[in-house]
């Protein structure tokens, strides 16, 4: 006879000093773990649930502006650098680590359109109503209070953007002007029997080309290396601010004050690759994630929304009962906050994602978190998950906007299919809600 | 380092042996569309990943299966549990003792991860102890019969039923609660992963009672008379009881008429057993009938065996060993499901009737209450 039993030894199973870890041996034989189902979808649901608990978006507020917010600029390479630009002229200098105001200066008599930095990121140049750019130099603007250098343009300016890689900004205003740090002059001018432009974008990759939204309700496409602009697209309604995707070269994404946001492929220009509906307002500002991932957008209905690329309706919405009409949004460059400023003088500091616990986060926490949105992601389908994932309490008169919205598209539909089935058929087409808003394409 | 890499290095060409001869990989070749091939590439990738992990993680399992080869001119039911002690090492040969108790016959727990035991007597006896150690942890009576014992969750509470109610007692014998509303239990069951204790009466009441909020979740008159005989099925947490007709139900506390019915016998049902993947059921008769069926399908029997006593208790292992016993004697067979054994591979008796039988978790132990006390015995190969 030959015999053996399963033998343990303590050893293996003991931690080796007090100070060690508690070993956990585990079987993976699933018959010693049944309702793996189940469970995980409890687990699943707790998550869900404790995503909503802790979906607490809002970080800190940035006061000090006496007039509406109007612009925003973000640093290049410091995260924890913004300027900000006021209704009354007046810029400031934050420290959104410390959410304290750096400096703050007189940079024009009224109105400042646009700030952007320059790839240094040792100055920044604004743009305002008193038709004048202003380089300021960043470190000594707190001592002199004076601008590094100033031009006076012939033209309104009404927006500035800057090259990535060179000591290039354009400007837009009444005519497209290209200029060099260096000089005082445009070095290129655009034209196309545009009344004015209202702002204006370098695309980050492919960093010659430009896009830019006029009164026309169109989207012009520059290139800087020609002499004149590439094409334009009209759209049925005026878009407010244009964006490129820092990701992929071709894609750009423009508010329209007809509540929505529509992503454009440039190569494909006739109708927009993607519609993202969801605000009840027109759509004043946006900005892309740095993934190029997400979008978030700032509205006249008082509330941010936040927009996976691919999906057209939001993922989530901020909103406060003091924040006004959004004027500005700006996603950080290390893709956790956004910035939004509005018209009652505030500049609000958002998380990027509402329940994101901020801060170190240790190892085991970290992998628990990993394996809630595994969870997350695997049951995103079940009904009673989804719901949850998807309530949001917005504010009464939104609510009641988005149901008036809804009514009346709903009207428009079934009148559209009543006079179809009155009509002679083929005589009224089927014309795709892509196809719907842009009027031509003009080369 | 060196034999760790040549082990891993090992366990790689074994993976890729496996992967050749892998039955859980779709003929990809066979599928006519191109949506259906690329899925079906992406789930054989799947599927064997996932055979490479469980191959290479295999070295991480240090502990090699416990086994009985019996010489050629005997069979491994003759041999006797002092042969086994004697031949084992000195740590599996302190797994086999007995306890000689007098307020038997006793009935026995071990607790989910095979540490702790649970006794009970008849005549009010309960006491629990680390049975590795020999430690006790507690040790009294309740001066009432007590019918059946159960751990909740952990080893440090566990419910005892009691004459009239069932009480819930801690690890040290501190009375924590008085169940009233469970009134003349026989027979109690824990199912771990919804946190129910699970009761069958004398009267035929079946109860669910949510031990983290103390609430009742459901409690249904059978209509089948006394329920002491009840197991439940691990993967499902579904209970069968067996009846004296003869007749094994399913109760799920959502619906209140059983959920499967199934004749199993022609006589009472003395003993019932689900295997712990829920493939098979054990049911046996006061005949000396023991019925092995498909519970998946509820169909069989898939085995019948006609033995030479009746069997009193049922009991399966992890690993789908199955014992019995038969009066006075302990049996083990192996493997009774899926083919007819002749045999059974271990035999002990003792010199009063059993009166409950457990197979320990995660050890090659089988623990048996008897009129005379407790029983530990050792069966090689039971667990791997």
């Amino acid at each position: 006879m030959k015999v053996k039993t399963l033998v343990r030894n303590p050893d293996h199973y003991l931690r080796e000093t007090k100070r060690d870890i508690f070993k956990v041996p585990r079987n993976y034989d699933p018959s010693l773990h049944p309702f793996q189902g189940p469970r995980e979808y409890t687990r699943a649901l707790n998550a869900t649930k404790l995503d909503r608990v802790f979906a607490k978006p809002f970080v800190g507020n940035l006061k000090g502006h006496t007039e509406g917010v109007s612009a925003l600029g973000k640093h290049p390479s410091r995260l924890s650098v913004i300027v900000s630009g006021a209704y009354n002229g007046e810029v400031r200098i934050w420290d959104l680590s410390q959410q304290t105001c750096l400096h703050h200066l007189q940079a024009h008599e009224s109105y400042v359109r646009g700030l952007t930095f320059d790839i240094s990121g040792e100055h920044f140049i604004s743009v305002g109503d008193d038709k004048t750019i202003k380089t300021w130099d960043v470190e000594n603007c707190g001592t002199s209070k004076h601008p590094a250098n100033v031009i006076i343009s012939k033209s309104v300016l009404l927006g500035i953007t800057h090259h990535r890689t060179e000591n290039k900004f354009a400007t837009c205003g009444e005519v497209c002007q290209l200029w060099d740090e260096t000089r005082n002059e445009p070095i290129r001018i655009f034209e196309w029997n545009v009344d004015s432009l209202h702002n204006i974008a370098f695309n980050q990759i492919e960093t010659h080309v430009l896009a830019s939204c006029a009164s026309d309700r169109s989207i012009i496409l520059y290139d800087s290396r020609e002499t004149g602009p590439v094409r334009k697209l009209v759209m049925k309604l005026r878009s407010n601010q244009v964006v490129w995707n820092p990701m992929e070269a071709y894609i750009l994404s423009v508010a329209n004050e007809d509540y929505n946001i529509y992503s454009y492929d440039t190569r494909k220009f006739n109708a927009p690759i993607m519609i993202h509906k969801d605000n009840v307002g027109a759509v004043t500002c946006l900005d892309y994630a740095p993934t190029g991932k997400e979008i978030v957008s700032g509205s006249y209905d008082r509330s941010i929304r936040i927009f996976p690329v691919h999906k057209g309706h939001s993922r989530d919405v901020y909103h406060t009962k003091r924040m006004q009409h959004v004027l500005s949004v700006s996603w950080s460059l290390d893709n956790k906050y956004i910035c939004s400023a509005s018209d009652e003088m505030n500049i609000r500091i958002w998380k990027a994602r509402a329940s994101e616990k901020l801060g170190v986060l240790k190892p085991r926490e970290r992998d628990a978190l990993h394996y809630n949105e595994m969870l997350k992601s695997k049951f995103a389908g079940h009904p009673q998950i989804r719901r949850i994932a998807r309530h949001r309490q917005i504010p009464k008169y939104m609510f009641n906007a988005r149901n008036q919205l809804r009514e009346a598209k709903e009207k428009i539909k079934r009148k559209e299919a009543n006079v179809r089935k009155h009509s002679k058929k083929g005589t009224i087409p089927h014309v795709p809600e892509r196809k719907k808003h842009v009027v031509e394409v003009q080369e | 380092m060196k034999k760790f890499k040549r082990s891993l290095s090992r366990s790689r060409e074994d993976a890729q042996k496996t992967q050749k001869e892998s039955q859980n990989l779709v003929n990809v070749a066979n599928v006519k569309t191109g949506v259906y091939k690329k899925r079906f590439q992406k789930w054989n990738e799947k599927v064997q990943w996932s055979e490479n992990f469980t191959e290479k993680a295999s070295v991480l399992l240090t502990e090699d299966a416990g086994f009985l080869e019996p010489d050629e001119d005997e069979i491994s039911a003759q041999i006797s549990q002092e042969a086994i002690v004697n031949s084992v090492d000195i740590t599996s040969a302190t797994k086999r003792f007995d306890l000689d108790l007098q307020f038997g016959p006793y009935r026995c727990e071990y607790s989910r991860n095979g540490r702790h035991l649970l006794l009970a007597g008849r005549k009010g006896h309960a006491s629990g102890m680390d049975w590795t150690r020999k430690k006790l942890h507690f040790e009294m009576n309740v001066m009432e019969e007590i019918f059946d014992i159960s751990y909740l969750h952990q080893e440090t509470m566990f419910a005892a039923a009691q004459s009239k109610w069932v009480y819930i007692y801690d690890q040290t014998g501190i009375e924590l609660h008085a169940l009233k509303v469970l009134n003349k239990v026989l027979k109690l069951e824990f199912l771990p992963y919804h946190f129910l204790l699970c009761s069958g009466s004398e009267i035929g009441y079946l109860s669910w009672l949510d031990v983290s909020v103390g609430k009742m979740v459901a409690q249904f008159n059978t209509k089948y008379g006394r329920l002491n005989i009840m197991t439940q099925n691990p993967y499902n947490a579904i209970l069968c009881c067996g009846h004296a007709r003869g007749v094994v139900t399913m109760w799920s506390p959502n619906v209140r008429t059983p959920v499967a019915k199934m004749l199993v016998h022609e006589q009472p049902v003395s003993a019932v057993a689900v295997d712990t993947k829920g493939l098979y059921m054990a049911t046996s008769d006061t005949n000396r009938h023991l019925k092995i069926w498909d519970i998946r399908m509820l169909d069989g029997p898939l085995q019948s065996y006609f033995l030479r006593s009746s069997i009193t208790n049922l009991a399966f292992s992890q690993k789908g060993l199955l014992a019995a016993s038969l009066g006075n004697i302990a049996e083990v067979y192996l493997d009774p499901c899926t083919k007819e054994v002749k045999h059974p591979y271990l035999r002990h008796s003792f010199t009063s009737p059993i009166s409950n039988i457990n197979f320990c978790p995660f050890e090659d132990v089988l623990g048996v209450g008897h009129g005379r006390g407790f029983s530990s015995l050792l069966i090689p190969g039971m667990y791997k």
